[in-house]
């Protein structure tokens, strides 16, 4: 056994008077994944903002080697061998690879850039990791997986021995994640200590050394990978017992309601058709690229499609914008949440009632209804149980599970009869992804119709009476619930 | 629950504290001099804020899409000189209202093609309004031939000049001051931007606008029209402010109100309108009106030389802001 790099020791912390850390230990060793697991809230940006130098704690230490350190912040950390991969990434995209690496240490001669050597370190180094990236691409043009290796190549370049990496395969396919995991094989090999926040319980199994729980700022567990129950480790993290994380609703399904016919949008998706049924929740499966949030964004009125069309209740409609869409019954959950789901400087109503602003409006909708608004944010936040201090925080202060409840909200006001999910259980933590099926299925129970567009298997198998298989724009393949499993979608998608 | 009323105390005096600072340059001018604390000159201070004042309106509503206007003061000169001509030589004898609606028109029109090349055409707002800018003051002086309108229509001048309840006496002295009318055009104003950007669903939407675009339009808003209306609000206030331009200086000037944008902006950031977008009020925009106006009447009244004028007024426009950012914005 190895020796742990980074020592936690009673490490307190409190926000306004609220303890969010209540004295916690916590260790990496070197060589080894540890995983840090809990619900959004539990306290694990905040223990990591705090290893990084961006909070200082109220009380406890850190032990680096076992030498105390206190970071005033994140560049003391960095140069201290601390990095972290953050969950959503910030490069300069129309910088190089290479120049992204070495972003404010470039290898220079006084006032001269020494480009290349730039390169060399760079190749170099993603060599070494066995990172197959070509160092002179713009960023702007890598994929998401890509960014993230690049981001891994530039903490190994600082000579950092423990990396923390953040929700890393939020949005990867299952190739990309076999990636990913290979580089951090090689980070392991390399003797760094890997600290890894992940919501998706099936990845520990196959990455983590060491799995600690954290629930409500305190480690409530922490043992080796061989000794942790999976179903244990969900009730230490949400303290409570999940039969089964997706519920079983009675529902019927009804008459048909929606049909796509053909849809076409050039260099995107082609001769897309199907229909969707009250009731019946739809899946959408596909790689990343595949075309299905953009079907969706057409079909919401979001972009323009050119050839096909869209059928209501067996009558002809156009969606050519969200209006119409909302008009006609229609609710879209964004797949970016911090893009086209929320406005994160806005108040928790704000963001709630954006939705329904004509409708609750008074004198033909002109006049602002605040009471109707307050009314109205009331109900959903019961509904929806979130976690506030009033509807007038900002809802870039929630955690993710509850800001994605807001986006959910704020559709649901709108009573929709066809709701289009995209990705929406991304980056919330077990707890809340529970209280999100349950409300997919309570609203497919309640006769509305479903799509669900997402890039976890086990949760389109769990939830979707029918699932559709996207490729490059194409439907490929159609499985019904019974049928389906995890290889016969990836055949699908192999096969064509 | 008591984490809440601390909260909303604390946003009580973020909110106050902008009033503290102009509460504060009041009782400074008051010791430096006793010309400044009088009915008189306060009421001043707000007849030589108006045409900041409507300005500063129209500006909030852009800022708070996270746009910006820099043509605002050229429309007021480009308005100025068309309802100057449209109020003297042949046109004297012109009912006042043709001058008037003049000036709104040009306003509006500015603003619609402001409103058509931001929101239509996808040109960066600092690009559109900096065109419309030098294309405004430009035909201002093309109509004009660089000479100034002079001889207006009295009752013209009188819109900006004139006071309710102004009485004098046996010898023709000024008995009782009265009130300027420019104070009712700047309080009139003020509610009505108040209420239509706090109280509507429209107002709400420049909110959700200017908070995040992409979200607006997802939430089934009209983002484009919204951005264009808001152009076309600042337009409007800016060819009202020529019609007062032109009636408070009896004369249409193809210089007037050079500058003024600037002046403008600063007083809307004063007022904790934030040029990223999504946060502001007419509350704070009126009160940083007020604070550029009692900065600059006060500096009048103790005869600091204009030049130097200009150079204060920068320290304590950044020492305002700067407060503001530092005190009041600290993170939680």
């Amino acid at each position: 056994m190895s020796e742990a790099i980074l020592q936690v020791k009673g490490l307190k912390k409190s926000f306004n008077g609220v303890e969010v850390l209540h004295s916690v230990d916590f260790a990496a060793k070197a060589g080894e994944v540890t995983a840090l697991v809990g619900e959004n809230g539990a306290g694990k940006s905040t223990l990591m903002k705090i290893l990084m130098g961006e909070y200082t704690a109220d009380g406890g230490e850190v032990l680096l080697d076992g030498k105390q350190v206190q970071f005033a912040n994140p560049h003391q950390a960095l140069m201290s061998g601390i990095s972290m991969i953050f969950q959503e990434m910030s490069p300069f995209p129309e910088l190089t690879v290479a120049e992204n690496m070495y972003i404010g240490r470039e290898p220079h001669a006084g006032c001269f850039l020494k480009k290349k050597e730039q390169r060399q370190m760079a190749e170099r180094r993603l060599a070494e990791l066995g990172i197959d990236l070509d160092i002179s691409k713009k960023v702007k043009s890598l994929t998401v997986s890509q960014i993230q290796l690049l981001e891994i190549a530039k903490a190994v370049s600082y000579d950092s021995r423990v990396v923390i990496m953040d929700e890393p395969t939020s949005s990867l396919t299952d190739s990309e994640v076999n990636l990913l995991f290979q580089t951090i094989h090689t980070l392991k090999e390399k003797n760094v200590a890997v600290i890894y926040i992940s919501h998706k319980l099936d990845e520990l199994f196959q990455i983590a050394d060491h799995v600690c729980v954290l629930r409500d700022g305190q480690i409530i567990s922490s043992r080796p990978i061989q000794e942790v129950d999976r179903n244990v480790m969900i009730s230490e993290m949400v303290g409570r017992n999940l039969d089964q994380i997706y519920p079983s609703v009675e529902k019927e399904i009804g008459e048909v309601v929606f049909q796509a016919e053909h849809l076409t949008s050039k260099g995107v998706f082609s001769d897309v058709s199907f229909s969707l049924r009250k009731g019946e929740i739809l899946g959408f499966a596909g790689m990343v690229g595949a075309g299905r949030t953009q079907v969706a964004e057409a079909i919401f009125g979001v972009e323009k499609y050119q050839e096909g069309t869209l059928k209501l209740n067996g009558r002809t409609i156009r969606n050519r914008n969200v209006r119409e869409a909302i008009e006609g019954g229609f609710a879209m959950i964004p797949e970016d949440r911090a893009r086209c789901g929320l406005n994160l400087g806005g108040s928790i109503r704000t963001n709630m009632c954006a939705t329904v602003l004509d409708r609750i409006g008074k004198v033909h909708g002109l006049l602002a209804n605040r009471a109707k608004e307050q009314e109205l944010t009331g109900q959903m936040s019961e509904q929806m149980h979130i976690k506030m201090n009033g509807q007038e925080e900002q809802a870039a202060f929630l955690s993710g599970g509850n800001q994605q409840k807001i986006v959910v909200g704020k559709w649901l006001l709108t009573k929709p009869e066809i709701v289009i999910m995209d990705e929406p259980t991304r980056g919330i933590d077990v707890g809340a992804k529970y209280e999100i099926y349950q409300l997919i299925k309570q609203l497919a129970k309640e006769g509305k119709a479903i799509i669900l567009i997402s890039s976890e298997m086990p949760e389109l198998l769990g939830m979707c009476d029918r699932i559709l298989v996207m490729k490059d724009g194409r439907i490929v393949g159609e499985l019904s619930s019974q049928e389906a499993s995890q290889e016969k979608i990836m055949a699908a998608i192999v096969n064509h | 629950m008591e984490q809440a009323n601390r909260k909303k105390h604390r946003e009580l005096v973020s909110k106050l504290g902008i009033v503290f600072v102009l509460l504060g340059l009041i009782v400074l001018w008051s010791f430096l001099s006793d010309a400044f604390f009088t009915t008189n000159n306060l009421l001043l201070i707000i007849k030589q804020a108006t045409l900041y004042g409507i300005l500063a309106i129209g500006m909030t509503f852009v800022l708070v899409t996270g746009g910006i206007d820099l043509s605002v003061g050229s429309i007021v000169a480009l308005a100025a000189v068309f309802s100057a001509h449209y109020c003297s030589g042949d046109y004297l004898e012109l009912p006042i209202i043709i001058p008037i609606l003049v000036a709104v028109v040009i306003g509006l029109a500015c603003g619609a093609v402001n409103g058509i090349g931001v929101a239509f055409c996808g040109i960066p707002p600092f690009i559109m309004t900096m065109c419309m800018m030098l294309a405004a003051r430009g035909a201002a002086y093309v109509y004009t031939n660089a000479k100034a309108i002079f001889n207006l229509n009295a009752d013209f001048v009188n819109i900006a000049n004139g006071f309710l309840g102004r009485t004098f006496d046996d010898q023709g002295l000024v008995d009782n001051y009265g009130i300027p009318y420019m104070v009712f055009y700047f309080v009139i104003a003020m509610a009505i931007g108040m209420v239509l950007l706090h109280c509507t669903t429209y107002g709400r939407k420049i909110f959700a606008l200017g908070g995040n675009k992409d979200a607006a339009r997802y939430s089934g808003i009209n983002t484009r029209l919204i951005e264009f209306s808001v152009y076309v609000i600042s337009g409007l206030c800016a060819g009202i402010c020529g019609f007062l331009m032109a009636s408070r200086v009896s004369s249409g000037n193809a210089n007037a109100a050079d500058g003024y944008e600037m002046t403008v902006i600063s007083a809307c950031v004063i007022g904790g309108v934030s040029l990223s977008g999504g946060v502001g009020s007419m509350y704070g925009t009126m009160i940083g009106v007020l604070i550029v106006g009692v900065i600059s009447n006060g500096m009048d009244i103790l005869g600091i030389n204009t030049y130097f004028q200009e150079i204060l007024q920068a320290v304590i426009i950044f020492a305002a802001v700067y407060i503001d950012v530092h005190v009041n914005r600290k993170r939680k």
